[in-house]
């Protein structure tokens, strides 16, 4: 995978990253424009600079599940009859199959989501905060399907999620985004790791506040 | 003070029997009892069912294929701003442009019996034009970006997202043509003098001087597009 001096509006300029691993977590606090990346990455916006990617899938913060297809349509219309029954059955939602998205639970539409883009066809896997609203013990079951897709691109602000899953950690900052912090899964990374968010949060607190005042 | 619809037609009766007894001439306003005489006489011979049911397919045929192309063209439209553009004059042209110019160059261009279905498809297509356009501009830009993620083909698009999604949009704008498909085809009935028509009754009658026959074909025209537009209604559904 690989950015070059990517650049949209004022919530990303001249962002570069070039990494080999195998799964990589972009890791930082809400609003810093780890989503907005995302989106450059899934090549919904138009951006200056160049990237570089496998081919992929992705789930998205939401789950955006058409309305008025049942569950296993919304996989099918994607991966096939086939795949769409196989992967009901991965995520726990054979008997949920023929129910609309509205009723489904708002874990259980977060789980086809991600079930749609573990499914589908592409080596890299893309997910945007993807356990929203999920269960511990389901999460730790998703967590075991997603490390079986060869590639991940994980944008989270949880860093346990980022530890469970990938082998390079970006902690990231902003707007304008820029890397604060490079981490390779290594024995003592949880504390590092924890220490340099914990960090970042009470910088992050201490610049609002003083902005606050100066207002 | 609240009027419920019965009273409300209660009172339109009452005042339609109230203004033929002033008039007092039933060549210029039969009372609802000539009118339901007329009618009861219309029902009674076998031929008026040829009639109703041949101007009623003429409607739908018209209707039918206004669904069709406008929804083709709204489509297009709406999927292509430029497209849009381009076709916007033909658009306003088709909103505003009296009924009657289109009638008399069909004439010209189409036998009498061509000219209803062809001046009620003109009359509606752009309501449908119209339907398909808004329901791609307003089609969900979350769903529009997953299935571009995932390269949904147009095909498959089509199918699950935007049909069903402009079902709803379309089902409406079949509300809202029914009546004016029947207006317009009448019309053009009357005035291409088309054989086997309601038009045609409607015009025999004023010829006759016999207007409580006019009062019952144009009820029967109310009664027919009542229907159709009921049949499309119970469809209608929200997500």
């Amino acid at each position: 995978m690989k950015l070059k001096n990517i650049s949209f509006s004022k919530i990303i300029q001249d962002f570069s990253f070039e990494t080999t691993a195998r799964s990589l977590a972009i890791l930082g606090p809400s609003g810093c424009g780890k989503t907005t990346l995302f989106r450059l990455l899934c090549g919904l916006e138009d951006f200056q600079g160049e990237v570089e990617l496998p081919s992929f899938t992705a789930a998205f913060q939401e789950p955006r599940l058409i309305p008025w297809l049942r569950a296993k349509e919304n996989l099918s219309i994607i991966l096939g009859e086939k795949q769409a029954e196989l992967w009901l059955e991965k995520v726990g939602l054979v008997e949920d199959g023929k129910k609309y998205p509205a009723e489904l639970s708002g874990g259980m539409c977060q789980r086809l989501s991600l079930a749609r883009a573990l499914g589908a066809p592409g080596d890299l896997l893309l997910l945007d905060e993807p356990f929203s609203g999920i269960d511990l013990g389901r999460k730790d079951e998703l967590k075991r399907l997603i490390r079986n897709k060869k590639k991940l691109l994980l944008i989270t602000h949880d860093p346990e999620d980022a530890l469970d899953l990938c082998d390079e950690i970006l902690l990231v900052d902003g707007p304008p985004l820029k890397i604060v912090e490079y981490f390779r899964q290594t024995k003592g990374i949880e504390q590092q790791l924890e220490e340099s968010l914990r960090r970042l949060i009470i910088k992050n607190k201490e610049v609002s506040h003083d902005t606050h005042n100066h207002q | 003070m609240r009027i419920s619809k019965f009273w409300a037609w209660f009172f339109f009766f009452l005042l339609w029997e109230v203004s033929a007894l002033l008039v007092h001439n039933s060549l210029f306003l039969p009372n609802p009892r000539e009118t339901l005489e007329a009618l009861i006489h219309i029902l009674q011979k076998g031929e008026s069912y040829t009639f109703l049911l041949y101007s009623a397919l003429r409607v739908l045929l018209g209707l039918g294929g206004a669904l069709i192309l406008g929804s083709l063209l709204g489509f297009i439209s709406g999927m292509k701003k430029e497209i849009g553009i381009l076709l916007m004059p033909l658009e306003s042209l088709l909103k505003t442009v009296p009924v009657v110019s289109f009638i008399m160059l069909a004439l010209l261009w189409l036998g009498s019996r061509g000219v209803p279905i062809f001046i009620t498809f003109l009359m509606t297509m752009p309501i449908f034009w119209s339907a398909a356009e808004e329901s791609v501009l307003k089609a969900d830009v979350k769903l529009l970006e997953m299935m571009d993620v995932f390269k949904l083909s147009f095909r498959k698009k089509m199918k699950a997202f935007y049909l069903p999604w402009a079902k709803q949009y379309l089902l409406l704008a079949f509300r809202q043509s029914v009546g004016l498909a029947w207006k317009a085809a009448v019309a053009a009935e009357v005035l291409s003098f088309t054989p086997l028509s309601i038009g045609r009754k409607i015009q025999e009658s004023k010829t006759f001087l016999e207007t409580a026959d006019l009062f019952a074909w144009t009820f029967l025209l109310l009664v027919l597009s009542y229907l159709l537009e009921r049949l499309v209604g119970r469809e209608a559904k929200e997500y």
